[in-house]
């Protein structure tokens, strides 16, 4: 019976033989050098019985078998491997889905065995694998040792477990080789991949620039680089392509997949983007507060010496909350750059939600709260203040975008560490409260979530919305040591999440006492007054003068060590800013602890306290003020350090 | 060597065995090449690759000598030496030249 064969080898020698042998026997039969045009012969041929030799360069005789076996239409064709290494190996040939094996050797013997196989080929039942090693018998023995194959298979499975994808095309750019990496980076089965065209795995855009750098490469390796990635099944990829100059036939592809990598370096781009605006607005929110300062202390002398029924005195009493709307403002910038932190003990999340979301509740009747708390939450430590702020600009957002009414849900909950999996950020291992805010409302695009950290970013119209709401809420939880994500999509829910670290501290997580009433209370102490700023010295000189105190001045670091050297015994307590220039007010304070350890020191800033503040405090300064402070906030403070003991 | 009763021996015929032995005569050729400069070049694995081919043809046509010769050398090389290989390499050549010259001395 007429059969159509395929034999495939490498050797012409070998070709020839086996073609003139077939078609004398009247067979259709057509050859192939290797595997890639085995391949592609196979695309429009569909022969009954197939001659693989089993090594060959580029696609060997096993990959070439298992590939055919892979073939639907190839499934009962008759696989005969021509080679004595699945001899030698003792490795079952049936396994890679050969029906025989013929060794090679003499072409008188090989005659026999071809045709007896070809006679086996009528007679199987289909389906049938593995009958027989034809002329095994010692024509070629210990053709190739064990330990040729096994420096193979050691590099195979190297190739096999590298995390690139690693491909090996011919000059002609068709692949032979592919490791299972490169196999998934493509999504092409096996079969479909070797053989194909390497560069038309890539886009039409792609092409032209792999094209070019494979021609121009004169033995020299070549890279696509993470700068100009090319795209690979939807993936990014940069490409390495090395030619072996062992044999200038080929050359081996190197795929890595810097997707994943790229997304973060972008997103860590971001967060840098975010620091160095909160740097900005730290620096502006500061100076803007002393700016502050300087019209409340005027304000307040004004307001000292004027009684109730002047006519400017509800005027100066309106200066005087503006003053204060504007110290709110700079304190989301400062909230913003992380310079917020101040007062920080354990406490309740479960009390203020509670207590936060209850008051906000009556604000916006249109929208149902739910509480989902959980019992025995863990206490944070954390600046009561501030997160009373991060919880109603979440409430405020929520609500903005639920103008028709909605749900507002409140979680909280035990976590660890590994809630924040695959989240950007390393969270440091420990437990975590974790806070969830959503809402039903209009919910936002990619292109919003990206930026709503950013300061001054809003969507809201003009004068309605600042955009420092969640960049300050950001800027808190950093300086917290937690984190911050969020999930929506345009017309969906919308949920923050807010992990804060669990303090290990045992204490009883307590409220904050209800902010004191302000008393303003005279004096008669003397006091060193030290900033480096006129207007601010002006002022803060005559508001401590009414009050009654005695007030010496400096300008700088240097002038209050040497002052309060000379006046140590009449100074009772040293007004002391933190920001100056040469002597920063750390310094000056240890100066002075020096020089008396009892010395009592009210800290100043137009920051509010960041970490160098709470480290002068911790060092055994007295007390912090924020600026802008108008004369009942100086005042209490002072009494409270003066008459403690 | 004796053509005739080794084209007889591989059941060929004269016509298909000198067609043979010419494929032959010119991949060899190009093996030995590839033999010689990676031999020089001291690299073992196109040196097996190479001396392999050669010896898979010179088996199937039944030129034993050869065959024998380039066994010996694919050994040695697997043993990732090259020492004394310069002198089979060259009697091999020598051997596919002189059956070069009887092909050429052919009537045709
Ligand atoms: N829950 C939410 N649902 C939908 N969009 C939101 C939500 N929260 C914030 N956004 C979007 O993020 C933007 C930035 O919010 P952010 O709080 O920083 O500023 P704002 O609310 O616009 O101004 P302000 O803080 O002065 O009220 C908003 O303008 C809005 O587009």
């Amino acid at each position: 019976m007429k059969k159509k064969i395929l034999v495939v080898d490498n050797h012409p020698v070998m070709l020839k033989f086996m073609a003139n042998l077939l078609e004398k026997e009247r067979h259709e039969v057509l050859t192939a050098k290797d595997g890639v045009s085995a391949l592609h012969i196979l695309k429009t041929y569909t022969p009954d019985v197939i001659f693989v030799d089993l090594i060959m360069p580029n696609i060997n005789g096993k990959k070439l078998c298992q590939i055919i076996r892979g073939m639907p239409n190839l499934k009962d064709a008759y696989l005969i491997v021509l080679s004595a290494v699945a001899i030698e190996e003792g490795e079952d040939f049936a396994e890679f889905g050969a029906n025989a094996c013929i060794a090679k050797g003499p072409f008188n013997k090989m005659a026999q065995h071809v045709l007896y196989a070809l006679d086996q080929s009528d007679q199987r039942r289909s389906g049938d694998l593995a009958e027989k090693t034809l002329g095994g018998e010692g024509v070629y023995p210990r053709e190739i040792t064990r330990e040729l194959l096994s420096v193979i298979k050691h590099f195979q499975v190297i190739l096999e477990g590298m995390a690139e994808g690693i491909l090996e095309i011919t000059p002609e750019a068709r692949i032979v080789y592919a490791n299972p990496i490169s196999i998934a980076l493509t999504g092409m089965p096996e079969e479909k991949l070797l053989g194909s065209h390497f560069i038309e795995l890539f886009s039409e855009t792609d092409r032209q620039m792999i094209e070019d750098m494979l021609k121009t490469m004169e033995g020299k390796p070549q890279t696509i680089s993470e700068e100009s990635t090319v795209n690979l099944h939807g993936k990014q990829i940069v490409l390495k392509m090395v030619p072996i100059s062992r044999d200038e036939h080929t050359t081996v592809v190197i795929l890595n997949d810097v997707t994943e990598k790229k997304r973060m370096k972008a997103q860590l781009l971001r967060t840098g983007k975010i620091e160095a605006i909160g740097t900005l607005a730290g620096g502006i929110a500061h100076d803007f507060n002393n700016l502050l300062m300087g019209i409340q202390g005027n304000i307040s002398l004004m307001l000292l010496n004027i009684p109730p029924t002047h006519p400017h005195y509800e005027r100066l009493t309106n200066i005087e909350k503006m003053v204060q709307s504007g110290s709110k403002l700079t304190s989301q910038l400062l909230g913003y750059a992380r310079k917020g932190k101040y007062e920080v003990k354990a406490i309740d999340l479960n009390q203020l939600v509670e207590e936060t979301s209850y008051t906000f509740g009556r604000t916006r009747k249109e929208i149902n709260i739910h509480r989902e708390l959980a019992e025995d939450l863990f206490p944070i430590e954390a600046d009561q203040g501030q997160i009373e702020q991060v919880l109603l600009n979440l409430y405020i957002n929520a609500a903005d975008a639920m103008s028709g009414g909605g749900d507002l849900i409140l979680k909280t909950e035990n976590v660890t560490h590994n809630r924040m999996k695959g989240s950007l950020y390393d969270p440091k291992p420990g437990n975590y409260v974790l806070l969830t805010v959503t809402d039903t409302g209009a919910g936002m695009d990619e292109e919003t979530m990206k930026r709503i950290f950013d300061p001054f970013f809003t969507t809201k119209e003009m004068g309605r919305g600042t955009g420092l709401g969640l960049a300050s809420v950001y800027g808190i939880i950093k300086a917290h040591s937690g984190y911050i994500d969020v999930d929506s999509r345009k017309g969906q829910e919308t949920t923050f999440r807010i992990y804060l670290p669990a303090t290990g501290a045992k204490r009883k997580a307590q409220r904050g006492e209800s902010e004191k009433q302000h008393e303003m209370t005279r004096g008669k102490e003397t006091i060193l007054f030290v900033d480096d700023e006129d207007m601010i010295i002006d002022v803060s000189q005559e508001v401590l003068k009414t009050l009654g105190y005695k007030v010496l001045l400096a300008r700088g670091g240097r002038e209050a060590v040497e002052i309060y050297e000379k006046n140590k015994d009449k100074i009772d307590i040293v007004i002391l800013d933190m920001v100056m220039p040469n002597m920063g007010g750390g310094q000056v304070y240890d100066r002075l602890k020096e020089i008396n350890p009892n010395i009592k020191v009210l800290l100043s800033s137009g920051y509010s306290i960041d970490g160098q503040a709470s480290e002068i405090l911790e060092r055994g300064c007295n007390g912090f003020i924020q600026k802008p402070f108008n004369v009942k906030q100086l005042s209490e403070s002072i009494r409270s350090i003066v008459e403690s003991a | 060597m004796d053509f005739t009763k080794l084209a007889e021996d591989l059941g060929l015929d004269e016509d298909e065995f000198w067609e043979l032995v010419e494929l032959f005569l010119e991949t060899s050729a190009s093996d030995l090449g590839r033999l010689q400069s990676a031999i020089d070049r001291g690299d073992i694995q196109q040196t097996v690759e190479a001396v392999h081919s050669v010896k898979g043809a010179a088996a199937n046509l039944g030129f034993e000598e050869i065959y024998e010769l380039a066994k010996g050398v694919e050994e040695k090389a697997r043993e990732n030496s090259l020492d004394g290989v310069t002198e089979p390499v060259r009697i091999i050549k020598e051997k596919c030249d002189l059956i070069g010259e009887m092909f050429r001395a052919m009537p045709v």
